[in-house]
């Protein structure tokens, strides 16, 4: 340590720090406290580029050793499949961003030190949304471009999906991602536990959905779940999970959703504001 | 001019006409309770600027509730409180962009390097925090390790961290809440120089702690809190005076000596051990104990004691701690 001293600047202070608006270096700081989490990137990546890479492998090795039996792995039929792996798998990597960006401040004790320098706290929670979100994004964007990629690549002589099915079915895993996202972020954010975030929001995903998916007694109950609301909008030429007697509006769906969204929000604003720390 | 230079620290009196006088930090009736029980009572402190202010108290005195409270961590029951003259928590923002402060311990990212958790906590400031890191790293003495993970660091090193992150914001306040926890003995010389120079630049120090030997090498000043309440404020000379000046002595009649001194009104109180004696002043000696330990040593002369030895005990801000507290403990 050095004891020379160093005078005092004089410049008086401005009160800047209480703006709600987040600004680049937040945002960028952000970004650099989510990307340096090591085992979380692996993790997130490993689940969703992984994932597919794994499924493309093995339906190559399949139909390379066998081509009799198993066609090849490209095609329409296998867009259908990654979109379908990446929307739960995707999820899951978007609750897992979403938990760890939502908690991470407070279970190291960091927000506390934030918090002190003046900063608004509804800036800090603020810049936790585009930072987390862009990550999110980029790791479900990558990881579809790839699978799209692949499914026309190792089509052989399949027809191949449309240009417009493909991005439909992106634009909806991206949805998807960042509803997870944002779930994940605003409930780890109200009660600041990472693992019980994840825990809450994977048995809801994985579990609750599909099952009350499957219960065609409750339809009006069923609306009011994201995960509901997601299998309605997923683009019409994928075959994928249906959800029975039950039909959502665009309207209703969006409203839903939304309501997600806000509601998430909300409650970790709510808490971050009024956090003791 | 750039922090980065060495230079004439500005004056405490510079500091304080910017600010037109403003204490560094006031708090009045300033209370705070959890559910039915008050944790902070009614503390009203006024802490002027460029001194070294020392906040003392046992575990759960609510010192560190205290520095939540200011720093707008939690909110106070009642009362008020000014940081550098701007009124908390209705002004935080603007209150605490000159202060830099580590509650309890500081915290950092663990996976995370040093310099990168300056960089998080300086995007949070101002934008002249990102060009303070490198010197606040320097001056602390970490620049060498400030790209390895904070997880790897020893307690010294992350309270040395704390310390830079609070220089991001030049501030005219350090709180810091246990900064010496962790630190070796040559730690705590080089720590204590580190904090007598930031007085010296004119800046106001705030230090809780339980090492009230290094509190009182550093501090101009402090506050004994105990169970929520101030029970002794004043310059540590005023606060270890209140607690009564010993005078001991040797003497060839340790018996007679004792007599004289009750019999002449000198001493309130006389121990003897192992052939030695100790008086505590009478209060009216107690501002001036080196002319009562003249006047001591001329009656017992007088009366034809001869003394071998004598001496003003003034006593530490540790003794008068565990007196203060413990009175109270007692009495509770």
């Amino acid at each position: 340590m050095t004891t020379t001293t160093h005078a005092i600047e004089a410049s008086p202070a401005s009160g800047a720090g209480s703006s709600w608006v987040p600004g680049g270096r937040m945002l960028r700081a952000e970004l650099l406290k989510l990307i340096r989490r090591r085992g979380l990137m692996i993790a997130t990546v490993a689940l969703t580029v992984g994932a597919l890479i794994a499924y493309y492998a093995v339906a190559a090795g399949l139909h390379a050793a066998s081509p009799g039996q198993y066609g090849p792995a490209g095609g329409a039929h296998s867009l259908t499949h990654i979109v379908f792996l990446l929307a739960e798998l995707g999820a899951v990597a978007a609750i897992l961003l979403g938990a760890s960006v939502g908690a991470a401040d407070v279970t190291s004790g960091v927000f506390r030190n934030l918090v002190t320098t003046g900063r608004s706290r509804v800036a800090l929670y603020l810049a936790r949304i585009p930072a987390g979100l862009g990550v999110t994004v980029a790791i479900i964007a990558v990881a579809y471009a790839l699978g799209a990629a692949c499914s026309v690549l190792f089509a052989g002589t399949l027809p191949t999906a449309p240009a417009h099915l493909i991005i439909a079915g992106g634009a909806w895993l991206l949805v998807n991602a960042a509803v997870a996202f944002l779930l994940g972020l605003g409930l780890s954010s109200l009660i600041g536990s990472q693992s019980t975030t994840t825990a809450v929001l994977l048995a809801l995903t994985i579990v609750v959905t599909p099952l009350v998916a499957s219960i065609s007694a409750l339809p009006d109950i069923r609306q009011a779940l994201p995960g509901i609301a997601l299998y309605q909008l997923q683009p019409s030429g994928l075959d994928g999970i249906g959800v029975q007697g039950l039909t959502m509006t665009t309207t209703s769906i969006a409203v839903v959703l939304g309501a997600w969204a806000v509601l998430a929000m909300a409650a970790g604003i709510w808490r971050t504001v009024t956090r003791d720390c | 001019m750039h922090e980065n230079t060495p230079a004439a620290p500005a004056s405490a009196v510079t500091l304080a006409a910017r600010h037109g006088g403003s204490p560094a930090l006031e708090v009045s009736g300033l209370s705070k309770k959890f559910g039915d029980r008050t944790v902070v009572d009614n503390v009203s402190l006024r802490i002027p600027r460029g001194s070294a202010f020392g906040y003392l108290g046992p575990n759960g005195a609510g010192k560190t509730t205290l520095i939540r409270m200011v720093l707008g961590l939690t909110p106070a029951t009642s009362g008020s409180m000014s940081v550098l003259g701007v009124p908390v928590p209705a002004q935080r923002a603007r209150a605490l962009e000159r202060v830099g402060a580590i509650v309890e311990e500081p915290r950092f990212h663990g996976y995370l390097t040093g310099r990168q958790n300056l960089r998080v906590l300086a995007a949070a400031r101002q934008p002249a925090a990102e060009r303070r890191i490198e010197p606040a790293l320097e001056r602390v003495g970490l620049r060498e390790r400030a790209d390895d993970r904070v997880g790897a660091y020893s307690m010294g090193m992350r309270q040395r961290l704390g310390v830079a992150a609070c220089l991001l914001g030049d501030p005219e306040l350090l709180i810091l809440d246990e900064p010496m926890n962790g630190l070796d003995p040559a730690g705590m010389l080089e720590f204590r120089q580190l904090l007598r120079s930031f007085v010296d630049e004119g800046r106001t120090v705030i230090l809780s702690s339980h090492l009230l030997d290094e509190v009182e090498r550093t501090c101009d000043a402090v506050a004994v809190v105990d169970q929520g309440r101030i029970v002794a404020q004043g310059s540590i000379d005023e606060v270890i005076g209140s607690g009564g000046q010993n005078v001991s002595l040797e003497c060839d009649d340790p018996a007679r000596a004792r007599q004289l001194l009750l019999i002449h009104r000198l001493a309130g109180a006389v121990t003897a051990q192992a052939g030695r004696l100790t008086a505590t002043l009478d209060p009216q000696y107690q501002a001036s104990a080196r002319d009562a330990a003249g006047t001591i040593n001329r009656v017992l002369v007088e009366q034809g004691i001869t003394v071998y030895g004598l001496a003003v005990d003034r006593g530490s801000l540790e003794q008068r701690f565990l007196d203060i507290t413990s009175t109270l403990g007692g009495a509770a």
